[in-house]
């Protein structure tokens, strides 16, 4: 039982992150390959803060989300110049680089080895410690995020965001100033990631800087991909799926050695069929250009 | 021709790696009728819009454009704050936004005065409501005009390249702009179509709107046009009524090696 709530609570992580990316990549059209950056960059500020400060992991919360939403202005600003390849490059530049501080300033990071020990949330003074618990902790979370970007991606925000996905030229001639929406979904969407880096940490209770790489990242746009671009629910059904789908795997008993290059296989061979036979997604309405 | 000046260009110069696509560009158009840019192709037509509406930034020269009783340098501006000026437009090629609705398409063209923003979608639900309400009239009094009422929550992608163009030219008039720069608004559509685009241009005129239309079909121009700029090579080489114009030697040699005059692109 244990395990299948710890499946839960990775599912509602990876759905969050999908989300919140979904909001560059699915709604605006921006590709972004380094989502990971903005998701590490929330765990790391929580748990050091939880770790060095001895502040609580919910002030951690707010300060993880916010620190990665400035580093998502930061990158978003030169990137309102790029367009296509090339802005899918600086971000994957970006997550290479967030990936390598990590790993690197030993000093704040520890660098490879980790950070153990992070506090467990708390509610009313109690640790929540089990992982019942933290599945309804955390899936709290994805359903205020999915009201939330629901709001937004509905309100005439959202429907200027999918215009400048559309026809960038279009919506300025229409008298959209697109650098400007294009710089707060960045943010917005590094935002959600930091919650979610957050969540992941304080619930692992151990980081370290494998768990921020490339990989990560087209993972979740995988994710976001799979469930469909410009479908906030598409997302969340994007995470369970492939969070679910390759924990099957190991009730066939095979060794890890093995299970691990075939979990990577199977989400090959599903994007290739998805691709064929339904390029918006499971649950998207827009193909993905 | 005493309306009032609305739009003026004066020694406009833009170049391109050495290739001057606009060469020392005046004309003016006048609250209220319709400026005819005509010429070959290549002779820098679309140039010319592209740069009053932003997207290009000239070399030389002045755009300058009365609105609300100030003057606006145009040159030094944005695209979208050229818009915001009241100044609409519309492409050669459309430019629609493909997977979005008909009714979408509108509602982008309409004012939200900064309600458009993120806290305004968060906050501010109420005020929302009640302009997406008004917006929502107003795109539907436009699509009726095109006649395309009956598409509203069609994808922009499955209208007919006729549809496509008027969606073009119904948005831009949600804009409610005072100018319109209209890049061969009746390019490749059938007859019936051009005769509604047609009626659609007067009545703007009508309204004391100011248009400056790129046209390849003469006979459009003359029925509708007040004044005709003729551009080869970035240069004006004749202007004035189109009556003048059809009797000018200079405009007919640079067409008459050119072939038909009428074709659509």
């Amino acid at each position: 039982m244990e395990y299948i709530f710890h499946i839960f609570v990775i599912a509602g992580i990876y759905a969050i992150l999908s989300m919140s990316l979904n909001l560059t990549v699915g709604f605006t059209g921006l590709p972004v390959l380094g989502h990971a950056a903005f998701f590490c960059i929330g765990a790391y500020t929580s748990s050091i803060l939880a770790l060095k400060a001895g502040l609580t992991p919910w002030i951690g919360l707010m300060a993880g989300a916010c620190t990665s939403a400035v580093l998502g202005a930061i990158i978003g600003y030169p990137s309102l110049r790029l367009k296509g390849d090339y802005l899918a490059f600086t971000t994957f530049g970006l997550g290479v680089i967030v990936y390598s501080v990590a790993k690197n300033w030993v000093t704040l990071t520890r660098g490879p080895v980790g950070l153990p020990g992070i506090p467990r949330f708390t509610i009313f003074e109690k640790e929540i410690t089990e992982d019942f618990q933290n599945s309804i902790l955390v899936w709290t979370f994805v359903l205020i995020n999915m009201l939330l970007i629901n709001r937004l991606v509905n309100s005439p925000f959202g429907r200027v965001l999918r215009s400048i996905r559309e026809d960038e030229i279009a919506s300025k001639t229409l008298g959209k100033n697109t650098s400007k929406y294009k710089l707060s979904v960045f943010v917005i969407s590094a935002f959600f990631a930091g919650i979610a880096g957050s969540l992941y940490a304080h619930y692992t209770t151990f980081i370290d800087p494998s768990s921020f790489t490339m990989t990560e990242s087209i993972t979740v746009l995988l994710m976001v991909i799979f469930g469909g671009v410009g479908s906030v629910s598409g997302s969340v059904a994007g995470a369970v799926i492939l969070v679910i789908l390759p924990e099957l795997l190991r009730f066939l008993g095979l060794p890890s050695s093995i299970a691990a290059p075939i979990r990577q296989m199977i989400y090959g061979l599903l994007l290739v069929i998805l691709m064929l036979r339904r390029p918006e997604g499971i649950m998207g309405a827009y193909k993905f250009r | 021709m005493s309306a009032e000046i609305v739009l003026s260009v004066n020694s406009l110069v833009k170049e391109f790696s050495g290739l001057r696509a606009v060469d020392n560009l005046s004309f003016e158009a006048r609250q209220g009728t319709i400026t005819a840019l005509i010429g070959p192709n290549g002779s820098g037509k679309t140039t010319v819009i592209d740069l009053i509406n932003g997207f290009l930034k000239p070399n030389r020269g002045r755009i300058v454009l009365q609105s609300m009783g100030r003057t606006y340098e145009l040159a030094k501006l944005p695209p979208y704050k050229v818009a915001r000026l009241g100044v609409a437009r519309t492409f050669q090629n459309t430019r629609l936004f493909w997977q979005l609705t008909v009714m979408e398409n509108m509602l982008l063209a309409t004012r939200y005065d900064g309600k458009e923003g993120f806290f305004a979608a968060l906050f501010q639900l109420g005020l929302i409501k009640e302009l997406e309400k008004q917006n929502r009239r107003k795109a539907e009094k436009y699509l009726e005009l095109a006649e395309l009422t009956h598409k509203k929550d069609e994808i922009a992608q499955n209208l007919s390249h006729g549809q496509r163009k008027l969606l073009e030219l119904a948005r831009a008039l949600a804009t409610e702009a005072e100018v319109f720069l209209l890049d061969e608004p009746t390019a490749g559509i059938f007859p019936e179509l051009k005769t509604k685009v047609n009626e659609l241009l007067k009545s703007l005129k009508k309204d004391g709107k100011t248009i400056l239309l790129i046209e390849h079909d003469m006979g459009m121009v003359t029925e509708i046009a007040d004044n005709v700029v003729v551009l080869n090579y970035g240069r004006k080489i004749a202007e004035g009524t189109p009556e003048q114009i059809v009797k000018n030697t200079e405009v007919i040699a640079v067409y008459s090696g050119r072939g038909d005059v009428t074709c659509s692109r």
